[in-house]
Order: structure tokens, then sequence, then C-alpha cells
């Protein structure tokens, strides 16, 4: 019981102590508004005709807007990030090749690539996959490396001496031995493609949740802005759930 | 050096034939093997025996096609060995189950799946039967003891029919029951599949007990220095005269320094 009320105890408290500080008159409505009010907005966000307000209605298109951008450009990363990781974790000429460049490129801030990514891309889809798929690159890259040159040398012994060609090596004994760390890296790299997805849709894109909450900024809705942000957490928890319910379906993963 | 013969008349199995290797360290060259020959015939047991250093399981490295030699050559029923394969079964010193495959699994993993699902899992069943192990299939190697994880071992290699098992200090990291234990499985298992072995091990004890031939090595570098036949009836009384004699005589030729050593195998 314990077990299934712990993990909502902090949402809980910190619902609590929102509703105690802006129904208690102790933080101004236009600072923080309450929890009714947000509710409220949210409602007519999700459920209300199209066109009653700005905001009615935008939900599913926004939502749907944004999981194409994350899916996208976390797609492409896993794409990159999974192969390259686990090339360079075994071998050395590989890594060698491309430690320096990955490692520099990865020491600069996504931001910084705003811009150059705008000029490029202009304002819209491809430059939010950009942004996202760039960022998601090192934690799936990294896990896969560093899981790859770990892999108990024993392991890839007793594959080989049963017979087994390098083929089935690779996705008998070296991606499931790999699993852990792989995890970890998909992940980190799909918690911060939401970060990358709110940066690309504040450029000025018409619709999905950081271009709501950037809209909101503009037209003083401290409501929407709160709202946006509880969605992007509770959508990014749902994410995260969903891949690795999906992940679970690899023993590797399971009993690992 | 010419080949020692085997103890019994039975066809060659395993040929090492002046097996040599270094290793190189700060640039400079270290032989850890040198001259390395001995034959094993089908259905032999062969202890290969020496001081910890002295390239022993560099030697059965070599022979299961983990390394390369840097001189010499290995055969394998007369076919020569320059890569890993299930002819030859290695059952490692250390747990090298693969942690998230069952018992079964793990037994099954080198079987074709030419063999159907059901043809597979009764050899895999038949195999956990002969190594007392029937009703641990589901289990993960993680929820099961150390001696039940080498009996593993032994079972996803044996199911596999190799030419010859090639064991390296298999019982050493186990206590002394246990290894018992696994001492009678190994000999009731070879008496039944008349099966060739080659084991690594630093206990003269544990080379007496089972080898029909113990091979003792030299170190620094690594040569055979002396061949004992041990010609016990099985299972071996372990304070009989005969085996007593022959573990000091073993023994003793391990520790003699090389100075002292009755010279090299007579070629």
């Amino acid at each position: 019981m314990a077990a299934r009320l712990l993990p909502w105890l902090l949402p809980a408290c910190t619902l609590g102590l929102w509703a105690l500080l802006s129904l208690g008159g102790l933080v101004p409505a236009y600072l923080l508004p309450s929890p009714k009010q947000v509710l409220d907005t949210a409602l007519t966000y999700f459920f209300a005709p199209q066109g009653e307000s700005y905001l009615a209605g935008r939900f599913l298109g926004d939502a749907l807007a944004s999981l194409g951008r994350v899916g996208a450009g976390f797609a492409l990363a896993v794409a990159l990030g999974l192969p390259l990781g686990l090339l360079s974790g075994r071998l050395r000429p590989m890594r060698l090749f491309l430690e320096t460049f990955i490692n520099g490129v990865r020491a600069v801030p996504g931001i910084a690539w705003l811009p150059l990514a705008l000029v490029w891309f202009g304002i819209g889809f491809k430059t939010t996959v950009f942004l996202v798929s760039l960022a998601a690159f090192f934690p799936v890259y990294l896990g896969a490396a560093s899981g790859a040159m770990q892999v108990n040398p024993l392991f890839l012994r007793a594959g080989a001496m049963m017979g087994l060609g390098r083929v089935r090596l690779v996705f008998t004994v070296l991606v499931p031995a790999t699993m852990p760390h792989v995890v970890t890296g998909l992940r980190l790299g799909l918690g911060i493609s939401f970060a990358y997805l709110v940066l690309g849709e504040l450029t000025g894109v018409s619709d999905g949740l950081g271009a709501t909450i950037m809209d909101a900024r503009m037209l003083g809705r401290v409501d929407v802005i709160v709202m946006g942000i509880l969605l992007i957490a509770v959508i990014g928890r749902l994410c995260d759930s969903g891949m690795m319910w999906g992940l679970r379906l690899f023993k590797s993963v399971r009993r690992l | 050096m010419e080949a020692l013969g085997p103890k019994s008349d039975g066809s060659p199995c395993l040929k090492v034939e002046g097996v040599s290797r270094d290793f190189r360290v700060n640039g400079r060259r270290v032989p850890i093997l040198e001259d390395i020959t001995f034959m094993v015939a089908e259905g032999e047991v062969v202890a290969l025996l020496g001081p910890s250093g002295c390239g022993k399981t560099t030697l059965l490295n070599i022979i299961a096609g983990f390394m390369p030699q840097s001189a010499g050559r290995v055969l394998m029923r007369g076919r020569p060995v320059n890569k890993p394969g299930p002819d030859r079964g290695v059952v490692f010193q250390e747990d090298a189950l693969l942690p998230w495959l069952t018992v079964a699994e793990n037994v099954g993993f080198g079987l074709r799946n030419g063999l159907g699902k059901g043809g597979r899992r009764a050899q895999v069943d038949h195999m956990l039967g002969l190594v007392g192990l029937g009703n641990y299939g589901d289990y993960l190697p993680r929820a099961i003891s150390g001696g039940m994880k080498q009996r593993v071992a032994l079972a996803r290699v044996l199911v596999l029919q190799p030419a010859a098992l090639l064991m390296d200090e298999p019982f050493a990291a186990l206590d002394a029951l246990t290894r018992h234990q696994m001492h009678e499985l190994l000999i009731a298992l070879q008496q039944q599949l008349r099966q060739t072995v080659v084991f690594v091990t630093h206990d003269p004890e544990e080379a007496v007990k089972l080898a029909d031939r113990v091979l003792v090595m030299d170190k620094s570098p690594g040569r055979l220095r002396q061949e004992f036949t041990v010609d016990l009836p099985r299972p071996r009384q372990l304070d009989s005269a005969g085996f007593l004699e022959l573990k000091r005589a073993v023994l003793a030729s391990l520790g003699q320094r090389r100075a002292e050593a009755p010279g090299p195998i007579p070629s």
C-alpha cells in the first residue's frame, strides 16, 4: 500500500502548498494563479469548441505537434547514437576516430545552435527536430558506448565458443549485455528531448506546447504558462513510462 | 620435442605442436609459453598442472582459439585451430553464464534453430538432468549457487557434443564440499559420454584424482616439465597407497626449481 501511495506524496504536497499559497492570498494571482483557475484553463484548452477563445480546444493539436517533433528528433538521435555508441565502445579505432569530435560538439550548449538552426532550417518542424536530435544524441551515444565498453569479455568469448558468428554475437550477446547502460542513455535522452522541444517551439512556431507557453507569456496569462509546465511534466513522465514499458519486452531489460 | 603419447591407444583428438606465445610488455618481448608439444587421445582426460603464472591458462586460451599462438600449431581432429568453435567447449573459471537468460535458455543458447523448439527443449532437459539440475531450468543464474552455475556452464557446452571439453580451473572458486561433488559429477559424465577433457589446475590432488595423464608445467617461460600417467582405477581412493605416492611425486615435480628439475621430457 505504501509503495502505491509514496510516488504521489510529493506531487500531492506540492499541490497542497500551491493551493495554500494562492488561496491564502500569500502570493498574488498575477504571479501564481490558483489550482482551480489553472484547472479551468486546462478544461478550456482540452474541451472547449475551437475558436471560442484563442486557447479553446487546441490541446490535442498542440500535443500531437509536440510529440511528433520529439518523436522524430529522438528517433533520429537513437538511430545514430545507438549504433555509433556500440561501435565506439567495442572498436578502439572507431572510438579514437569519434571521440575528439563528439566531445567537442558535446561541449557546445544546445541553445548555441538555435540561431544557426534558424538560419539553416527556418522556424518550425525542422529546427525543432534538429535541436532535439542533437541534444538527445549524446546521452544515447554515451550510454551505448560505456555499456559496450564494460561488457564482460567472458560473455563474448562464451558466445564465440558456442559457435556464434559475429552478427549473432552482436544481437544475442553484446546488445543484451549492454542494455542497462543503453536504457539509462535512452531515458536521459528522452528527458532532454522535451527540454529542447520547448526551446525549439519558443521561436515562434504556431502550434505545440512550447508555443502555447510562449504565447501566454506575451498575453500575460500566467495560468496558461503554469498549465503548460504541468502538461509537459505529465506528458514527459508518460512518455518515459511508455518507453520503459516497451523496453521491458526485452528479457535483458526485465532481468538485468 | 616429440609428441607425448597418450595413455590409451585411441586415435588422437587434440594435437599441440611446438606452440609458443610471447607477450609484449613495455616494448619488451616476454616469452610466456615455449615449444609446448603434446597430444590428447579421444576419450582421454589430461590435466595441465602448474604454478600460477606458468601460462597454463594462456595455453588453454590458444587451444580454445581465443588468442593466436606466436609459433607452432594446434590441431583439433586434424584441423588447425584458428578461432573459437563449438567443437571445443570451454568451462571458464569465473561465472560466464549470460545473466539475462534462464538456466534452460543458457543451456539451449548454442543449439541450432534447425532442431525446432521441441527438439531443443528435449535436449536441454536431458542435459539438465545429467548435471542434476532437472528442476532449475526456469531459474536465473543470479538465483543459484556457484556450484550450480558451474553445472550449468558444463551443461551448455556438453549439449553441443564437443570433441574436447576445455576447463580452466573450473572448480577453484568453489568450497571443498562443492568441489568434491563437482569432481564426482565430472567423472561420472566423462565415463558416460567418453568425453575428451583437458583441464587446467594448480592443485596436484585434483589433477591426480581426475586425470589419465598429468602434464606438469614450468614457469617463465612456460614449458612442459614432466608427464605422469595415472594408472589407477576409478573412482580413485584418495587415501590409497598408489594415489598418495603419485600425488607426492607430482607435488615434488611441481615444487622443484628449474635447476633441479629432472631435465626436459626426453626427446
